[in-house]
């Protein structure tokens, strides 16, 4: 017994490390530099080819603030990141509660369903983007023949019900691929035994499926919060630029646009900084008082 | 005896390599935007063949980089990293970022180092000032464009229209008679912050910023919310309110889609648009040149887009020399005469212009002479050019703000007032940023 302890541990010293080098090199170079970088950047005006650095201490972030834009991007920020993932997370739940019932035993067909998370996003944007485009877009034009009123380059709501639209079915696949393996996993004699006790398929789905469903839930929530912050810019940058008006101009895409296409590095860096502040105090709150409601059985 | 052998391999690699660098001609790294697949990519490969083959002391190797914002992103991290190519493309929004740094070296001192004596005044003048600065060169100029005034003839004829309009005031007319013929959007424009606002203000000779719009100098300031621009987009969001003036989208695709779908009837597009409209428009077309103010007798030049060939600090002399040697080929008026007629951009010389016109090109593509004719006007200091500083970001809000105009949530004086508002703490932070 006492050699089987020894044996699950090293007593310390260099062997350890030694191991973790590797991963621990990965995970310098390729995260904790350039992260350190850009909260370098944040507080300084630079040149982009770095003849020039300028400390300017925190006038980066006092002119984000000062900017009622800014603003109102944060407040389009959460309401894209909301009304996506509850599209997707919906939507996926509900497929994967259909899928549930017939495609249990078809692996090619489950398999299928994962594809658009396999998208880019900038070409998923392309895609909608041809479907919806007032000029061009096939169902577009299929509206306006209908004398149904779209247009998202003028008209902010449709414009972001597009970008929602093709942000939510990116993540659909995904969170269905996670449902429909709690759903698997929910023990088939919990169900019987609701059933014998005379509750119906929608008292099933309330009071055991989504219970028993809640850590994948929880942990889905997060997932798509994350991926509606950060993941998106490719989706707006090819289907509205952030038009019209600004009127789906997230954070994210903000950050790019000004570091990657402006060369602006300090303010980009600043703009980073602060979306990563707000989605780290966004999971903070998640895990404090959410988290409290999951159920891990 | 081993030692004996290590010296003679040493010996034996030490002549392997001077001898193949005797022989080997120096390389010209040059990063560009142009994808291979497509003709433009095409011809820019054929130049650097034949370029190659015509001497032998120097190669140009081309490297396609991606878009124009890949490619500057590209030179930025490759010159932070003391790996930058001999030559790089930058497009119009970018030039500025490069033109104020101290990562170039002006073209003009490169050929003249290299021996190559080049007649600045010879090149067509917006399109050499645009990369002018203190009087020097910074750059060559490369792939350029401006816009022009396309119509489907087959709609005016329809609308009794029997020549293309001049003015703004003619143009509303025509818009009105195509609307009555059923043109749902009789007119539209691809890339509105350049053509309505930029090229208007050109055009017009009014001040889109202070400095010469930023020609002179970084620390400029944005005025063109006290110009006649307000009035000209109060106009377009009457017309866009009558249905004369339909909103496509900030780039060209919507624009020329809703053009080639025969929605609208004249597109205020670049010149380099024309590829395009040849091969999708299924009617007759034609083009003009942008239409002017009511009374205006001395229409100024128009403002010119696409990009031009930077030269990387840091090499050595021979890849300068081969740069130069590469930019004399490339400016010839027989290479710019055939880049004219191949890529649809405007020849950057007045002789490869005059080789044109001798030759008779323009009686089968007398489109490709009005570019020309616009940017021979003659220009004021609100016309030299524009550069400001982080110009992605005003030009974004500048098209923010327009989409506002169109939406009928702004008038034009609150939209432009908003513009000047927002635009210059950026170009204030961009002055602070390179030290001005």
């Amino acid at each position: 017994m006492a050699s089987r302890e020894k044996a699950a541990y090293f007593k310390g010293g260099i062997l350890p490390w030694l191991l973790l080098a590797p991963q621990l090199l990965v995970l310098v170079v390729v995260f904790f530099w350039p992260a350190g970088e850009g909260i370098f950047q944040a507080f300084f005006l630079t040149d982009p080819f770095l003849s020039r650095m300028l400390f300017v201490g925190l006038d980066n972030f006092a002119a984000l603030f000062a900017s009622p834009e800014y603003w109102d991007s944060v407040r389009v920020t959460f309401v894209f990141a909301a009304a996506t993932t509850a599209l997707s997370m919906l939507l996926a739940l509900a497929l994967a509660i259909a899928a549930d019932q017939v495609l249990r035993s078809s692996m090619v067909l489950r398999s299928l369903v994962i594809w658009p998370y396999a998208v880019a996003p900038a070409i998923a944007g392309m895609l909608w983007l041809f479907l919806f485009h007032p000029a061009f877009g096939v169902l577009a034009l299929a509206l306006r023949d209908l004398h149904i009123d779209w247009n998202p380059l003028l008209d902010g709501g449709d414009a972001m019900a597009l970008i929602v639209g093709a942000a939510a079915w990116k993540q659909v696949s995904y969170n269905f691929v996670f449902f429909l393996a709690g759903l698997q996993a929910i023990p088939k004699a919990l169900l019987e035994a609701a059933m014998i006790d005379g509750a119906g398929p929608l008292r099933r789905l309330r009071d055991v499926v989504l219970p028993l469903l809640t850590p994948t839930t929880f942990f889905l929530l997060v997932m798509n919060l994350i991926y509606a912050f950060f993941d998106t810019f490719g989706i707006v940058d090819a289907i509205t630029e952030g038009g019209p008006g600004g009127a789906t101009r997230i954070l994210v895409y903000k950050v790019y646009k000004d570091g990657f296409q402006a060369q602006d590095y300090g303010s980009s860096a600043a703009q980073s900084l602060v979306l990563m502040g707000l989605v780290i105090a966004l999971t903070v709150v998640q895990f404090r008082f959410v988290e409290r409601r999951v159920n891990y059985g | 005896m081993p030692l004996r052998y290590k010296e003679i391999l040493a010996a034996g690699v030490l002549v392997s390599l001077t001898s193949t660098s005797a022989i080997a001609a120096t390389e010209v790294p040059f990063w560009h935007a142009f994808s291979p697949d497509i003709k433009l990519g095409k011809v820019l490969t054929r130049y650097a063949e034949e370029f190659n083959a015509s001497q032998d002391d120097y190669k140009v190797v081309l490297t396609y980089k991606g878009t124009y914002d890949d490619t500057i992103n590209a030179t930025i991290a490759a010159y932070r990293a003391g790996k930058q190519p001999a030559i790089t493309q930058i497009h119009a929004p970018g030039a500025p970022t490069v033109i104020f740094s101290d990562a170039i070296r002006p073209v003009d001192e490169v050929m003249a180092e290299a021996g190559h004596e080049v007649d600045w005044s010879r090149f067509l003048q917006p399109v050499a000032a645009m990369y002018q600065f203190e009087g020097k060169q910074m750059a060559m100029p490369f792939n350029t464009s401006t816009p022009l005034m396309w119509y489907n003839a087959d709609a005016f004829d329809k609308a009794g229209i029997s020549e293309p309009p001049k003015t703004w005031d003619e143009l509303e007319g025509a818009a009105r008679k195509l609307k009555d013929a059923g043109y749902a959007c009789p007119v539209t424009s691809a890339w509105q912050t350049w053509v309505l606002v930029k090229n208007y203000s050109f055009i017009e000779d009014l001040p889109f910023a202070t400095k010469s719009n930023g020609m002179d100098g970084p620390d400029a300031q944005l005025i063109f919310n006290e110009t006649g621009v307000v009035d000209h987009l109060d106009r377009l969001q009457r017309w866009a309110e009558e249905g004369l003036f339909e909103y496509q989208g900030r780039q060209w695709t919507g624009a020329h889609e809703a053009f080639y779908a025969e929605r609208c009837a004249i597109l205020l597009e670049s010149s380099a648009g024309y590829g395009g409209i040849a091969d999708n428009a299924d009617f007759t077309f034609g083009a003009s040149v942008l239409p002017v103010e009511e009374g205006n007798d001395e229409p100024r030049n128009t403002f010119i887009g696409g990009g031009g060939l930077f030269v990387m600090k840091g090499l050595d002399k021979p890849v300068y020399d081969g740069a130069a040697a590469f930019f004399a080929f490339l400016s010839s008026a027989q290479k710019q005469f055939d880049w004219h007629q191949n890529s649809g951009y405007v020849p950057i010389t007045v002789d490869a212009y005059e080789l044109a016109k001798s030759e008779g090109y323009y009686e089968a593509f007398p489109h490709q002479e009005l570019a020309i004719k616009q940017l021979l006007r003659a220009p004021s200091d609100n016309s030299r050019g524009i550069r400001l500083g982080y110009l992605v970001q005003v030009d974004e809000i500048i098209d923010e703000e327009l989409e506002n105009i169109w939406s009928m949530k702004k008038t034009a004086q609150e939209a432009t007032d908003d513009m000047v508002r927002r635009g210059n703490p950026i170009l204030a932070r961009f002055a602070k940023t390179i030290g001005e």
